[in-house]
């Protein structure tokens, strides 16, 4: 009789830790597919950091600076530009669209039209310019037309998100 | 002295009787036609012998070795019986107990393996709050810059295509996209008539293939209303 009881005990223990061995491996899985889930970003991240150590630092101004910020640069730190250099759209205009981690950009339409003879080393300058401000560059032409060289970019501003 | 009768199970009967009495080397002997038939087609050897015929059928004693079959009486059979359902009992116990064990067995494994995965992946969030930590600085830092190194510079491309291309082409545009590099070419128009001496695309290419930021670019001709021009593109 007493054997009974223990041969029956055995079984409804053994199955209780068979479903408990169950319920902890569908767990573990659980677990595991979390860590799969979430490993690659961490490697994306990790991959975008190295990209970023070994690019040049370049201070962001909020959103209701970064425009007159970029043009004030253009126009006075070269007399050069002087005043050639043509917004298409006003700030007013501009719509910032969130990057990441609080940074936005606004797409701007500079242009600016010299002589052919002068062009060249103009734009060069400007472009350096451009280049040292918190910018991409998402396409850029120089044309001559009727002895006038025409620079058009079409660029990103990036900014800090927010007003302040 | 058993009375036995043709139609019992006569075997059994015999051997019963002669365990009961100790006494295996004995004959078989009977009066009874039927009962020696049986008997002698069952393999016993019986001696059949003349009793008056009013004489109970009468078998016995003797046979003269052991029987190959070991007949057991009631109670043994009733005793070995329980042995043999304790013996079952106790097997399926010890089965059950196995059971058991490899059911903890596999409990303990996977609890384990839980255990680690969970650590796994609570470093992992830690190593992530970190990580993002510090990205989300160089983030604010360094994206512009990330982004300007990549950019192309322009007119210095413009300035490679005046010096290198052959003295009968003027550049008339440089563009540049997320995509690709593309200049446009035409023929230098002087004011002094004389003809524009000839230009192969051969020499053209070999040109572009001097200029370091068109290295690899497709020179097509393109012809247009009144005059040809030649188109440079390069992917990025």
């Amino acid at each position: 009789m007493n054997l009974r009881v223990l041969r029956l005990t055995f079984i409804i223990l053994g199955i209780v830790a068979v479903f408990v061995a169950y319920d902890q491996y569908d767990a573990g899985d659980r677990v595991d597919m979390q860590i799969l889930s979430e490993l690659p970003a961490l490697n994306a991240t990790k991959l975008e950091m190295r990209a970023l150590n070994q690019a040049t630092p370049k201070p962001l101004r909020p959103q209701n600076e970064a425009l007159e910020y970029l043009l004030a640069r253009l126009v006075d730190d070269t007399e050069l530009l002087g005043s050639s250099v043509r917004l298409e759209r006003s700030p007013a205009e501009s719509e910032w669209n969130t990057v990441n981690h609080g940074v936005t950009k606004t797409a701007i339409t500079v242009s600016s039209p010299a002589d052919k003879q002068a062009g060249l080393g103009y734009f060069a300058m400007m472009w350096e310019l451009l280049l040292r401000q918190p910018v991409s560059i998402v396409s850029a032409s120089l044309k001559v037309q009727d002895a006038v060289i025409t620079l058009s970019v079409d660029l990103e501003l990036l900014a800090l998100e927010g007003g302040g | 002295m058993r009375a036995l009768h043709p139609e019992d199970s006569l075997e059994r009967e015999v051997n019963l009787t002669l365990q009961g009495v100790n006494m295996s080397s004995s004959r078989i002997i009977t009066h009874d036609r039927a009962i020696s038939d049986r008997l002698t087609e069952a393999g016993r050897n019986v001696e059949l012998v003349r009793v008056p015929p009013e004489a109970p059928s009468v078998a016995l004693l003797g046979l003269r070795k052991d029987p190959p079959l070991q007949f057991h009486l009631a109670t043994e059979m009733a005793r070995m019986r329980r042995r043999s359902a304790q013996q079952r009992l106790l097997q399926s116990t010890i089965g059950a107990a196995v059971f058991l064990l490899v059911g903890l067995g596999l409990t303990g494994v996977t609890v384990t393996r839980r255990l680690m995965a969970e650590v796994r992946l609570a470093d992992l969030r830690q190593e992530q709050f970190q990580t993002t930590q510090t990205h989300s600085r160089l983030f604010r830092e360094r994206y512009a810059g990330m982004l300007t190194r990549r950019t192309f510079n322009l007119p210095q491309a413009w300035a490679e295509l005046e010096f290198m291309m052959p003295p009968q082409l003027e550049v008339e545009s440089v563009g540049v996209t997320q995509e690709r590099l593309t200049a446009m070419l035409k023929r230098r128009h002087l004011d002094l008539d004389f003809r524009d001496p000839p230009l192969s695309l051969g020499e053209l290419k070999e040109a572009v293939e001097l200029s370091a930021s068109w290295q690899g670019a497709v020179v097509k001709p393109i012809m247009g209303d009144h005059e040809l021009k030649y188109q440079l593109e390069k992917m990025r």
